[in-house]
């Protein structure tokens, strides 16, 4: 049999990419239509997506290659290509993050990344982004891979986000593209952010590239999915009535958080950048920075723990150029959890302004939690 | 100390502190609300108290529970349900390709073009090679392409040829993969299950003397049960919302308490009940399966080239395991020279003590290890029960390993993924003196040094020191291999870390996990006509009914192969004979005797009888050249991989290949 699944619950994630991912509007496709868009042999299922990412940039690219990928981004990924397949992440960096990286910008990261040596192979486009929180348009994601196709390399198009979108409105890369993947652009989804259930360990691949399937097999030798959860799973995918009305009901969730936290973030005049999807909202926090550097960044962090018990993700982790930039994961916790939280941000941001760095002292910041 | 190579303190420091928690949703830890300063990290890790605080019902979790529940019905035609071979079973198929072949690649034809691969590619050839030919396709790497042309040439022989089934009575018959379909039996003794702690047990299905592992899993699977392991011993589901988000990553902590129960039980107790040393659920790490944790541990105790010594003949696939991705160059430690005796020729059974490793043999791989790498090897691999032998190593030969090892800074890995099919508990009269005494006596009790630790009580582990390590999984010894539960156990805390870390990439769902968990510690209801202790372990009745299936089966075979005059192992443990088949070798070609003959002559001799038994005589072996032998005509017989009507017409095609031969 096979490393890559059981028949049946890959037949299961084929019809689930087929209707959520490519023709979402198509509420009653019926199953032998979705696997006439999507074979189940093109799909994979993995210990987690950053196992299946692992095994792309290892069966994709040779050790030390690059991989770009548009900054800020998913600080794990560093690790993830790093450990087993021994991939170098390299940021690209664009003039408007939130609309992503236009062909001109990854033609500069990758000239940039040659010149120290490094022979660029791939190319990972997290939408919708993490951390932003933006959807990137159709055309862009056309034009990055196009450009990816000019050079050569493959594109790994990660959608962990793609059914939290707030207003549920998100045009998948599979229809982006027409479901055109050929032999250069794979597809990742998992259970873990949609589902919330990061728990399960279960990522999912679609690629119509067979030997890099073949080689994904041999590696998920060591990062295969039980039997049982795939069984389990496999239902779950296949229950239209179930995953409608969770997503609706998620997708009220997240928005609800979303704009409390938002709403809370313009009372303090904290720009930040408006999200159309995910479960975190990228802030932008520079101005109250002791100063502009990786130690200002860091004493604000430090701030915030010591004296509001708040933990943010800060930028500079994510591949940030600009210091001060936090990602605020506002569904990690409940409503009433997350207003407290706002609360006390409210406070120290307060305090920072009013007295500055310089005159903070202990007896100011006592009455914040 | 050398206790970890470089590897993996690199990826330590480039992997960045900032970790996301983007569950989504609902309700995990308080970003804003811990009550002491933590870093990213070690919220993670606190991860499963923290969730537990926070308190917000949700639709999916009833939903997930409801689904696993239609699962473990039996009603189903899938889920727990062992259909044979290509079905949706955890426990029939995957053994094959996850434990065994270790490949999946498609097999092209058996032709005899391909025969020179049977073996000839040195052990460590196989790594994904950034280097050569790296002017291929710009499209794929060298190494994805090496990837998926890893399969043994016997493999492709054996795919390729028609196997035995019902419609295709001709066919050969599998006595080659290392499967246990004796594991589908109802097990033997056991009534019932009961419920763990309180009253109001879920031994739904008691009194059925029919009951399989099988319905034993969709039972504990769907049933309420308070975890003894848990703080508060709730009744909880196994789609509890906790167990939705992500956990620790090497292993929720009330499976890694359970498991340390039984591996103390398993491999500690029997021997050494009075040993006050005990397995630490903090040194346990659980991975998707015994390659995924036996890589790991290789690659955090060895840098790509160096030297990992393996005692020949051994388990094919660990070239994959260890080579593929960590790079280790594996040195076989050839034994059967290194004993005062000579080894008999064919005919004359070759005893198990020319298979041991001794400081001899082992000095010599230290050497050829230098020799080839240039540098001193990091590991020392056991297969303790052995595969593909089918015997345990004495106590004495386990521990001058582990003394040579401490002496040498090798470090040890037992792995002794078979430890619960020892199926000869005690040692025959072999004139060694030592008849009566256990037969397995695991690599944890000889390595514990219980001074040391019995200072805090069990509190610091066996007292294994640095060097000496576990692997284990329920692949085998429960032909769980669907579950990919694997485990390994280390008390070298500078590796502990790195191993954690690595275990990100091939973590286990939470719920397999817990269902795990339930059936280590679950109590057994026994039949009356059994010891009617009310203590008794599930696995404890499961494992000592598997282990009588295995031993009839094992004297079944024994006693023809003693019938027909072919040499072999007495086997006491695993699912395995070695046979020696060297009468029926082709003759060595004029002006070449066994001293001289070339590996390629070796290899090609054996396989020319591998193809006949096959061909000619639909039987399927493991030929011991592919498992590095050191002489060629040997061959393993698994003797549980078949159904009990194949098994029957296997004893007649055997006596069929002697016949005929020998006429």
């Amino acid at each position: 049999n096979n490393t890559l699944g059981l028949p049946g619950p890959r037949e299961a994630v084929a019809y689930f990419l087929a209707k959520h991912f490519m023709f979402p509007e198509q509420r009653d496709m019926s199953f032998g239509e979705a696997l006439g868009f999507i074979q189940p042999g093109h799909v994979a299922f993995g210990s987690g997506a950053a196992s299946l990412l692992s095994h792309l940039a290892l069966s994709l690219a040779d050790e030390g290659d690059a991989v770009l990928i548009p900054a800020p981004y998913y600080a794990a990924f560093d690790a993830d290509l790093r450990i087993n397949a021994g991939c170098v992440a390299v940021a690209v960096h664009s003039t408007n993050p939130a609309m992503g990286p236009t062909p001109d910008d990854l033609e500069h990261a990758a000239t940039l990344a040659e010149a120290k040596g490094l022979r660029v192979r791939l190319l990972l486009i997290t939408n919708p982004n993490n951390p932003l929180g933006t959807i990137y348009p159709p055309e862009l994601i056309k034009s990055a891979v196009d450009w990816a196709r000019s050079r050569k390399m493959h594109t790994i198009i990660d959608e962990i986000y793609a059914l939290s979108v707030h207003n549920g409105r998100f045009e998948s890369a599979l229809r982006t593209l027409n479901n055109d993947l050929r032999d250069d652009v794979h597809h990742l989804w998992a259970l873990s952010k949609d589902f919330g259930a990061s728990g399960f360990r279960i990522g999912t691949l679609y690629s119509k590239n067979q030997r890099l399937l073949s080689s994904v097999a041999n590696l998920n030798i060591f990062s295969g999915v039980s039997h049982p959860m795939q069984m389990v799973v496999s239902e779950i995918l296949t229950d239209d009535h179930f995953i409608y009305s969770f997503l609706e009901n998620s997708r009220q969730r997240i928005r609800y958080s979303y704009e409390l936290c938002t709403a809370r973030l313009d009372e303090m005049v904290i720009p930040y950048i408006p999200a159309k999807a995910g479960i975190f909202v990228y802030a932008d926090f520079s101005s109250l920075l002791p100063e502009q550097t990786a130690e200002g960044e860091a004493r604000f962090s430090q701030l915030l723990l010591d004296a509001a018990r708040i933990i943010m993700t800060p930028g500079l982790a994510q591949h940030d150029r600009k210091p001060g930039m936090f990602r605020i994961c506002y569904c990690f916790v409940n409503p009433e959890v997350l207003e407290m939280a706002m609360q006390r941000l409210d406070k120290i941001v307060g305090k920072i302004r009013r007295w500055h760095w310089d005159n903070l002292k202990a007896e100011s910041l006592s009455d914040i939690i | 100390l050398q206790t970890l190579s470089r590897r993996p303190l690199s990826v330590l420091s480039s992997s960045s502190s900032s970790i996301a928690f983007d569950t989504m949703t609902a309700t995990p830890p308080a970003f804003a609300t811990a009550t002491k300063p933590a870093s990213a990290a070690n919220i993670r890790s606190a991860s499963p108290t923290a969730v537990r605080a926070a308190n917000q019902k949700l639709g999916n979790n009833n939903m997930f529970s409801k689904l696993w529940k239609s699962h473990s019905s039996s009603s189903r035609n899938f889920s727990f349900l062992p259909l044979r071979k290509r079905s949706y079973s955890i426990s029939s198929v995957p053994s094959l390709v996850v434990r065994e072949s270790a490949c999946s690649s498609s097999a092209s034809s058996c032709d005899d073009s391909i025969s020179s691969q049977l073996s000839s590619a040195s052990p460590s050839a196989r790594r994904f090679s950034s280097s050569a030919n790296g002017s291929g396709s710009k499209l794929s790497s060298s190494r994805g392409r090496a990837a998926i042309q890893l399969l043994p040439t016997y493999l492709i022989d054996a795919r390729a040829i028609t196997q035995y089934s019902p419609s295709t009575p001709e066919g050969a018959l599998q006595l080659s993969v290392a499967e246990n379909q004796l594991s589908e039996l109802p097990v033997k003794g056991l009534s019932g299950i009961l419920e763990n702690t309180q009253a109001g047990g879920i031994g739904t299905l008691g009194n059925n003397k029919e009951m399989r592992l099988v319905d034993v899993l969709s039972t504990l699977a769907s049933s309420t049960i308070a975890r003894p392991y848990d703080e508060g011993a709730r009744a909880m589901n196994v789609f509890e919302r906790d167990m939705i988000y992500y956990q620790p990553t090497q292993g929720v902590p009330s499976v890694r308490q359970a498991m340390a129960e039984y591996l103390q039980g398993l491999l500690v107790s029997p021997t050494h009940p009075s040993l006050s040393a005990k397995f630490n659920p903090d040194n346990i790490v659980l991975g998707a399966g015994c390659n995924a944790v036996l890589e790991n541990l290789c690659m955090v105790l060895a840098d790509p080239g160096d030297a990992v010594l393996i005692p020949t003949p051994y388990y094919a696939a660990f070239e994959f395991d260890l080579v593929a991705r960590a790079g280790c160059h594996i040195v076989p430690v050839n034994t059967l020279d290194h004993h005062d005796m000579s080894v008999p020729s064919c005919k004359v059974p070759i005893s198990p003590e020319f298979y041991y490793p001794n400081r001899s043999s082992l000095e010599h791989a230290y050497t050829r290890a230098v020799e080839e790498t240039g540098r001193a090897p990091r590991v020392l691999l056991l297969s303790h029960p052995n595969n593909p032998l089918g015997i345990c190593y004495p106590p004495s030969v386990v521990q001058e390993c582990i003394d040579w090892c401490r002496e040498k800074e090798v470090h040890l890995i037992s792995d002794e993924i078979y430890a619960g099919s020892v199926y000869r508990k005690e040692r025959r009269a072999e004139g060694g003196g030592d008849e009566g005494s256990p037969t397995f006596v695991s690599a944890m009790a000889l390595g514990s040094d219980s001074d040391t630790s019995t200072a805090t009580e069990g509190e610091a582990g066996l007292g294994l020191g640095p060097y000496i390590h576990l692997v284990y999984a329920f692949s085998k010894d429960f032909a769980l291999s669907g579950l990919r539960v694997g485990v390994a156990y280390t008390e070298n805390e500078e590796i502990l870390m790195p191993l954690q870390k690595l275990n990100d990439l091939c973590q286990i769902s939470s719920q397999t996990q817990l269902l795990v968990e339930r059936m280590v510690t679950a109590n057994a209801i026994v039949a009356n006509d059994e010891e009617s202790d009310q203590s008794q372990k599930f696995v404890d009745v499961y494992l000592k009914a598997n282990q009588d299936n295995i031993r009839e089966r094992c004297d079944t075979w024994q006693s023809c192969l003693d019938e027909v005059g072919i040499p072999h192992l007495p086997a006491d443990s695993g699912l395995f004979v070695w046979m020696d088949f060297r009468e029926f070798l082709p003759s060595l070609t004029s002006g070449t005797t066994e001293a001289t003959e070339s590996l390629e002559s070796k290899e090609q001799r054996e396989r020319q009888l591998y193809l006949s038994l096959m061909k000619e005589y639909g039987l399927l072996f493991t030929p011991g050249m592919s498992m590095r032998n050191e002489r060629p005509g040997f061959f393993r017989c698994v003797f549980t991989a078949a159904s009990q009507e194949e098994f029957e017409l296997s004893l007649v095609r055997l006596r069929k290949f002697v016949d005929a031969m020998r006429s």
